[in-house]
């Protein structure tokens, strides 16, 4: 079957009806099928493949090699096409075109100044096209210059490298406009909706999230939450066959005053949150290891006496604690994964930073901190509320899943049933802290946050800022938009920042405060139910996070651009 | 694979702020139990020539982190020690292996026994951009301080600010930065260490580094915290406090690190940025004996935990013990047990996801560590012969 297209383009894509920005009224672009004399007489489609220089544990000793980084490595296309026209002028306009994109191509990687993203555009199915950056064009004549015969027209060889992926929307294209060609309305994509950080027709939204997530006690077990710190993303609204780019924006919204969030943390988890067994028993788990009963985000408070010199367990989840709370199965499969622990507490009793030293230990096959454990850093407890960081910790600590060995594959626990709730589990979770000061201190714990780094997770860091106003905005992109079609994470600080907003009254007035993007900003998976976790902090704020975390909520919006190795089929 | 990205921030003694993050290429690094953070190396690329060009000079002294899946901690992290940039027929270097902005020379007057140093000359607009780096040059004997004093100003005026070089690269040019950091505890070697106490006063090595040494560097906080004491470990030996030879402060600071303590080795070095103060500070303890790690000969020795779980190669740090678990797998524990390593250097090489370790070039580190690890050798060549009962 013929290409519907298949063109070269130069340029970002215009906004329907915008009249405000400099992006070129009209792309340039040249269509290789049957136009202006050109038409495609042969390709075969080439798909991205394993790169040759693939990384392997290869020992002379072993059998086999063993994967350890598989890339994929750009593509290169080869076509032939058919330039009608015996005149060398007709051969020759063809020629400067081709020259025109694969100088501007070659010059989009290479200066700074080149910013329009020149891309190839293959549209093999009616209404489903798929783009693709281009990163180098080379071209050549076939036949020969002294043949007579060839008079009516001449064949051409293009070679077209490209990325290893195709795109859903053209390179640097506002992601937002895939969400309208998700949901069958593409020509309702304007400049009068098209904004990234206001309320609109976002692909997934959310709004009221927490800094945290509880469940809803009235179930048991549970089975809703009354408190999120995520967004739910259906697997049917992410299309592809490979990971799908993803654009956030997200506003940190406060009745009074907006706190100066500096940090954000973003993480993608795919395991479910709650599962039910084959006896249709139903298991529930969360991220947020809370200090007290009341699971609202509220501090408890211990005491760290000054005979307690060595580590010594003060909060303890195993499921049978009675504080603190029980809600959460403590299982090794529901919990796998590779976390960061963060400990949301500070010291109130005066004094000074390390005063108590505090260490998470994971604990595998039950409660007893006698059994196989693993100990993080120890960490100095600061004088303010905090986010300790308390390292990286594998659950299970052996392998990747915990297999029964009844032989029935990966399971959950079901037994023992032993303590406060009758709450199965078999890993256990301890912070433990110790006294350096030689009189007791006092400790206000919030909760121990698990943060999964396995799936991507990064931390957007943003400079010092003195808040203004009730809200502010980040705008983190991965699909190219805010990096003129390249494949780099770029943040932003939009509104909130006194310093920024001062410089116009609209965000086009002044673009954003430029903020760091630590890690890897996740990508989403096609098919696949999925969540994308949010948590802000400021580092040493004065205040507990009583007070302006809990009155905070966060509303987010999200776009992606879905990517596919093969041909587009949605 | 998850992609390895150079953040650049400004320079330690202009401020902290964030500049940009490059992926890199043929990414590198080294970290030592003595020292910390050793060396790295890179290559990233500019967006034009042009722009590579210009960061030869922007980025000299930078300070730099490394961060790879864990967005808390970076693999690695220093400051960037030299730039080299190939246009083709050309390559541009520049280093602040040669920048001096502190200068001073040490001398014997003539009849006298005692060495004597000229006093410091400085080129403060050049250490409020890159920090205090001072050069001291031995110059024997003297009549008096004029000769040393020449010697001291014109050493200042000729290394007091960077100097770019170029030399032929053979046609060979691909546009890309390439860097070459050190850590921070290479800043130990910028400041010389002077204390003319008289040569028979001695105090504790605690002593010397918290009230002398660390207190004494002109650099500050700039690049660690010289005041936080918390990873100085008790060492009470006693020893002169005389030090008017030129020696830097890791000078010194490896004479007490090699002679270690009650058959302790010892180790010393800058530690990591803590990711819950911001802050780095100074360690000076006894080597660590506990096996973190483990490795299998039929695998390639690629680094796992003490559970068999594989460790990301970019994690792997040194100071710990290694144990090869699929050779000698019968072995009794006498005498040194050859399954078991103590790391004192772990490289790292990206493009093969392979950190490599090994220990000193000092043996003494390897034997302690198996001495303490209770494989005690008490055959008829070490020690006491076996008892038999």
């Amino acid at each position: 079957m013929t290409p519907v297209t298949l063109a070269i383009h130069k340029g970002i894509p215009q906004v329907p009806l915008d009249t405000r920005s400099f992006e070129r009224a009209a792309r340039d672009s040249l269509s290789l099928v049957n136009a202006n004399g050109v038409s495609l007489v042969s390709w075969t489609p080439t798909f991205a493949s394993i790169k040759s220089n693939a990384v392997y544990a290869n020992s002379a000793l072993g059998d086999g090699r063993t994967p350890l980084a598989l890339p994929l490595d750009n593509v290169t296309q080869t076509l032939t096409i058919s330039v009608s026209g015996s005149s060398v002028s007709g051969r020759a306009y063809v020629q400067r075109r081709l020259q025109e994109f694969a100088r501007a191509a070659h010059n989009y990687w290479t200066t700074n100044w080149q910013i329009d993203p020149v891309w190839l555009e293959w549209e093999q199915t009616p209404g489903k096209p798929q783009y693709v950056l281009i990163t180098r064009i080379d071209f050549a004549w076939q036949g020969d210059a002294f043949d007579v015969n060839q008079t009516q027209s001449a064949l051409m060889t293009v070679t077209i490298e490209h990325l290893p992926y195709w795109r859903g929307l053209p390179p640097g294209d506002n992601p937002k406009k895939w969400a309208y060609h998700h949901n069958g309305t593409p020509l309702n994509f304007t400049s009068s909706n098209c904004s990234l950080i206001a309320t609109g027709a976002h692909l997934v939204s959310a709004t009221g999230l927490r800094n945290w997530m509880t469940w809803d006690t009235a179930n048991s077990p549970y089975r809703s939450e009354s408190a999120e710190n995520f967004i739910d993303i259906p697997g049917t609204s992410v299309r592809g066959d490979s990971p799908a780019l993803l654009e956030l924006a997200l506003e940190i919204s406060h009745p009074s005053a907006a706190p100066s969030y500096t940090e954000v943390y973003i993480w993608r988890s795919s395991r479910d949150l709650s599962v039910t067994d084959r006896n249709n028993n139903q298991y529930s788990v969360g991220y947020n290891l809370n200090g007290d009963t009341a699971k609202a985000g509220g501090a408890s408070s211990f005491t760290v006496t000054a005979a307690e010199t060595t580590m010594t367990g003060k909060r303890v989840w195993t499921g049978d604690q009675a504080i603190p709370n029980t809600d959460l199965w403590m299982d090794k499969n529901l919990l796998r994964g590779r976390y960061i622990i963060f400990a949301r507490m500070y010291q109130s009793t005066a004094g000074a930073v390390g005063n108590v030293r505090a260490q998470v230990r994971v604990i595998d096959q039950g409660s007893a901190a006698t059994n196989t454990y693993v100990d993080g850093p120890e960490v100095s407890v600061q004088l303010t509320t905090a986010l300790h960081y308390m390292g990286v910790f594998n659950i299970p600590l052996a392998e990747r899943a915990e297999m029964s060995p009844d032989g029935n594959g990966m399971f959950v626990s079901s037994v023992p049933t032993a303590g406060v709730g009758n709450i199965p589990y078999n890993i256990g979770i301890q912070l433990q802290c110790r006294n350096t000061a030689g009189a007791n201190r006092d400790i206000q714990f919030y909760d121990l946050v698990m943060m999964p780094i396995d799936e991507g997770a990064c931390r957007l860091q943003a400079p010092s800022f003195t808040a203004s106003g009730t809200y502010i905005q980040y705008l983190v992109d991965g699909t190219g938009y805010l990096a003129r079609g390249k494949n780099e994470a770029v943040a932003k600080l939009i509104t909130g920042n006194a310093a920024v907003t001062s410089g116009g009254p609209l965000p086009d007035d002044y673009g954003g405060e430029p903020v760091e993007v630590r890690g890897e900003l996740p990508t989403l998976l096609p098919g696949v139910d999925q969540r994308i976790y949010i948590m802000v902090n400021t580092p040493a704020q004065a205040v507990p996070f009583t007070s302006p975390d809990q009155a905070s909520s966060i509303t987010a919006w999200l776009n992606i651009i879905p990517q596919w190795q093969g041909v587009r089929d949605a | 694979m998850v992609a390895h990205y150079l953040h650049v921030y400004q320079r330690p003694a202009q401020g902290n702020t964030f500049i940009r993050r490059y992926p890199t290429y043929n990414y590198r690094h080294r970290i030592s139990a003595v020292g910390g953070f050793d060396s790295m190396s890179c290559a990233i690329a500019g967006g034009d020539y042009g722009e590579s060009r210009r960061l030869i000079d922007e980025y000299l002294g930078c300070r730099v982190a490394v961060y790879v899946d864990n967005p808390m901690e970076p693999v690695w992290e220093g400051f960037i020690n030299r730039l080299r940039f190939a246009t083709g027929n050309e390559e541009w270097s520049i280093s602040l292996d040669e920048l001096y902005n502190r200068s001073t020379v040490t001398y014997t007057t003539t009849g006298t026994t005692t060495p004597a140093n000229t006093s410091e000359a400085n080129t403060t607009n050049s250490q409020a951009v890159y920090g205090i780096k001072q050069i001291n040059v031995e110059q024997g004997m003297q009549a008096n301080a004029t000769a040393p004093n020449e010697l001291r100003d014109t050493n200042l005026a000729v290394y007091s600010w960077p100097k770019a070089t170029r030399m032929p690269s053979g046609g060979r040019g691909d546009n890309l930065l390439y860097i070459e950091c050190k850590g921070f505890y290479d800043t130990l070697n910028w400041e010389v260490y002077t204390d003319a106490s008289s040569g028979g006063t001695t105090a504790t090595i605690n002593s010397i580094l918290t009230t002398g040494i660390l207190p004494g560097l002109d650099n500050g906080t700039t690049f660690f915290n010289r005041a936080d004491f918390a990873d100085i470990e008790n060492n009470a030996t006693s020893v002169s406090r005389q030090r008017t030879r030129g020696q830097t402060a890791w000078d010194i600071i490896k004479e007490f690190q090699e002679m270690g303590d009650a058959g302790q080795y010892w180790v010393a070095g800058i530690t990591p940025t803590n990711p819950n103060t911001g802050e780095r500070r100074f360690y000076f303890k006894v080597q660590r004996t506990a096996i973190d790690y483990t490795a299998r000969m039929a695998d390639g020795l690629l680094v796992r935990d003490v559970w068999g779980r594989l460790v990301d190669p970019w994690r792997v740090r040194p100071d710990a013990g290694i144990r090869i678990t699929d050779q000698l797998i019968a072995w009794d524990g006498l005498g040194d047990n050859p399954t078991e390593t103590w790391i004192g250097v772990v490289e790292y090489d990206a493009n093969t996801l392979k950190a490599t370790w090994r220990g000193l070039d000092d043996t003494a580190a390897e034997g302690v560590f198996n001495l303490r690890r209770a494989n005690p050798r008490y055959g008829r060549s070490f020690g006491a012969g076996r008892r038999v009962i």
